[in-house]
C-alpha cells in the first residue's frame, strides 16, 4: 500500500472522548466529600481484586487487578478507604453522564460505562479546548463526576490526548490535538504500548523491532505495518496522524455472544447449589440478551475447580437450541441439562459460566403463521424485565433463587447507595427540615 | 421503588410524568437524599441550581454531606447542591 494522501485527507472535523476519572471511585466519593484527597480503592465481586484506584492509590504503586489479600495491610496503613463494587450505582451514575453528555453534542458512542467519544458540535464562538473545558465543567457541576476531555480529528488522537488530559492536572483536564498544529512533540512521549488498540498484545512485537514510541509507529511503512499490525493496525498507524478511520458509532453494535460468570464466595460441592447458580447466570444473560434484541442458538456451561488447588477440574458443555429463543424459562432448561451432562460429584467448584451463542435478531420477520408456545415464555420473560427494571430490583425470580445464598459474592464493604431506589438513598445529617 | 428520572418511558405526558417533570426538572443534576433528622422525608436536591442566600442546600464537609440553610458567608465551592423539594412524610 501506497501514500495515504490521495485516498485520505486529514479530517477537519473534530471528535471529543469524555473519560470519567476513577470512575468507580468517583462514584463512592459522590455522596462522601470526607474521601476527597483520601486513598480510595474499589474491588471486584468476591472483593477479589482492586479494579478501581483513586490518584492517591496510584501513587502509592498499588496496580490495577492487584490480588486484595496482597496489598490489604499496606493499604490500611496508609488510611485506604476500601469499596465492595456496587455496579448498580456505578450503571445508575453512568446513565446520567451520559445523558448530560447527549445534550452538547449531535452525535455520541458510549464506548464503555465511563466513556464515551462525541462529535465537537460546529461552533463558532468557542475554540475546541474550550468548548472541552466547559463540557468538563458542566459535568463535574451536574453530576459531581470528574471527566477528561481529549479533543483530536481522530479516536486513536483524542484517547491519547485524553489521557495526557487526565495524567497533568495544569492542562485543567481538557487537551486537544488539532489537525495543522504539529503533534510530533507529543508523540514522541507516548510508549507504543498506551496508544489505543496496541496493548501488550502488540508493543512487545513493535518494541522488538525498534518501534517504542507512538511517533515510530505513526512514521512507520503503511505496508509493513499492514503486513504485521493487519489493517486495524494500519489503521490505527493513520490515526496518530490525524486521519479518520474509525467514526463515531452511535448504535450500539449487539455483542456477538453473551456470558454471565462468578467466582463463588465458597466453593460448591452439591448439584442443587450449583443449579440454582447456573439458573441465576442464565437469567442474568437472558436480560442482557432480550436488552439486545437477539436470541440464543445456542448455549454453553462451563464449571471448575480452583486452579490453585488439585486435583483440578474443569469442564464445559454446549447445546443448541433450536428454534432460538430469548426464553428465560428454555435458558434454564438448556443451562440445567448442560450442567447435569458435566457435574461430577465430590469437586469443590469454584467458578461457573453460562454463555449464550448463535445469537440472532429476535426482529426479523416472523416465520410463523401462528406464535409458537415458546412465544409465551419470551412475553413472560420481557415482562418480567419490565416489572424488575420498575423496582428497581428482582422482584420476580424462580423460587429456587429467593433467600441467602453461599455462593453468592460477598459485599463486606458495600456502600449500599443507589440513586434511583427510594430504599437505598444516602442519609446525610444537619438541621432539621 | 426505583424512581427513573434520566429514562423516557410509558409514563410520558401523563398526570405522573407530569409531576416528575415538576419535581425533577433536570434529572442529570438531580439526586434523591434522605436526612437522618428528618426520618420519612426526601429531600430533592438539584446540583445545576446556583446557590444564593436563605437556600438550604447541602454543603460538603470534611465530615461527609451536610444540609444547612445559607447565610451570607457561604463558599459556593462547598455547596454540593441546592434542596428545590422537600418531600414530607404526611404524618
Amino acid at each position: 500500500m501506497g501514500d495515504t494522501g490521495p485516498v485520505l485527507k486529514p479530517c477537519g472535523r473534530l471528535l471529543a472522548l469524555c473519560d470519567c476519572n476513577n470512575f468507580f471511585v468517583s462514584c463512592e466519593r459522590l455522596f462522601r466529600p470526607d474521601l476527597e484527597g483520601r486513598p480510595v480503592v474499589v474491588l471486584s465481586s468476591n472483593d477479589g481484586v482492586v479494579i478501581a484506584r483513586s490518584n492517591e492509590v496510584k501513587a502509592l504503586g498499588v496496580k490495577m487487578g492487584e490480588p486484595y489479600f496482597k496489598v490489604r495491610a499496606f493499604l490500611e496503613r496508609q488510611g485506604t478507604m476500601v469499596f465492595s463494587s456496587n455496579f448498580q450505582l456505578y450503571e445508575e451514575v453512568s446513565a446520567r453522564v451520559m445523558a448530560a453528555l447527549r445534550r452538547v453534542t449531535p452525535s455520541m458512542e458510549v464506548y464503555s460505562v465511563d466513556e464515551a467519544f462525541l462529535e465537537l458540535p460546529p461552533s463558532a464562538d468557542l475554540s475546541p479546548l474550550e468548548w472541552g473545558k466547559d463540557v468538563r465543567s458542566m459535568l463535574f457541576r451536574e453530576t459531581g463526576i470528574p471527566v477528561s476531555v481529549g479533543i483530536a480529528p481522530a479516536k486513536t488522537a483524542a484517547k491519547l490526548a485524553a489521557d495526557r488530559a487526565k495524567k497533568h492536572p495544569e492542562t485543567g483536564g481538557a487537551f486537544a490535538l488539532l489537525p495543522g498544529e504539529p503533534w510530533d512533540d507529543f508523540l514522541l512521549d507516548v510508549p507504543v504500548e498506551d496508544v489505543w488498540g496496541i496493548g501488550r498484545r502488540w508493543s512487545d512485537f513493535l518494541r522488538r523491532r525498534g518501534i517504542s514510541t507512538a511517533i515510530r509507529l505513526r512514521d512507520a511503512r503503511d505496508d509493513w505495518v499492514e503486513k504485521h499490525l493487519g489493517v486495524r493496525g494500519l489503521r490505527t498507524k493513520w490515526e496518530l496522524a490525524g486521519i479518520r478511520c474509525f467514526s463515531v458509532e452511535e448504535q450500539e453494535k449487539p455483542q456477538k455472544s453473551i456470558q454471565s460468570s462468578r467466582s463463588f464466595a465458597s466453593p460448591v460441592r452439591s448439584r442443587e447449589c450449583l443449579a440454582e447458580a447456573v439458573t441465576e447466570f442464565a437469567i442474568v444473560a437472558g436480560r442482557r440478551l432480550r436488552a439486545q434484541q437477539s436470541l440464543a442458538g445456542s448455549l454453553s456451561v462451563s464449571i471448575s475447580t480452583s486452579r490453585f488447588r488439585m486435583p483440578f477440574y474443569g469442564r464445559r458443555a454446549e447445546v443448541v437450541i433450536d428454534p432460538p429463543t430469548d426464553s428465560d424459562i428454555h435458558l434454564i432448561r438448556a443451562a440445567v441439562e448442560s450442567l447435569s451432562s458435566i457435574y461430577l460429584d465430590g469437586h469443590d467448584y469454584e467458578k461457573a459460566e453460562v454463555g449464550l451463542g448463535c445469537l440472532s435478531s429476535a426482529r426479523r420477520p416472523q416465520l410463523f403463521l401462528f406464535p409458537q408456545r415458546e412465544d409465551r415464555g419470551s412475553a413472560l420473560s420481557r415482562a418480567v424485565d419490565r416489572l424488575n427494571r420498575e423496582a428497581g430490583r428482582p422482584l420476580l425470580l424462580p423460587a429456587v433463587l429467593l433467600g441467602e445464598k453461599a455462593w453468592r459474592p460477598r459485599k463486606d464493604r458495600h456502600s449500599g447507595f443507589r440513586l434511583e431506589d427510594l430504599e437505598k438513598l444516602p442519609v446525610i445529617s444537619g438541621e432539621g427540615v | 421503588m426505583a424512581v427513573h428520572m434520566t429514562r423516557s418511558n410509558e409514563i410520558q405526558g401523563s398526570t405522573a410524568g407530569r409531576l416528575l417533570d415538576m419535581l425533577l426538572p433536570r434529572p442529570s443534576s438531580t439526586f434523591l437524599l434522605r436526612c437522618a433528622e428528618a426520618p420519612g422525608a426526601i429531600l430533592v436536591v438539584d446540583r445545576a441550581v446556583p446557590p444564593s442566600e436563605g437556600r438550604k442546600a447541602v454543603l460538603s464537609t470534611d465530615r461527609g454531606l451536610r444540609l444547612a440553610t445559607l447565610d451570607s458567608r457561604f463558599e459556593s465551592s462547598s455547596v454540593w447542591g441546592v434542596v428545590t423539594w422537600v418531600i414530607r412524610d404526611p404524618s
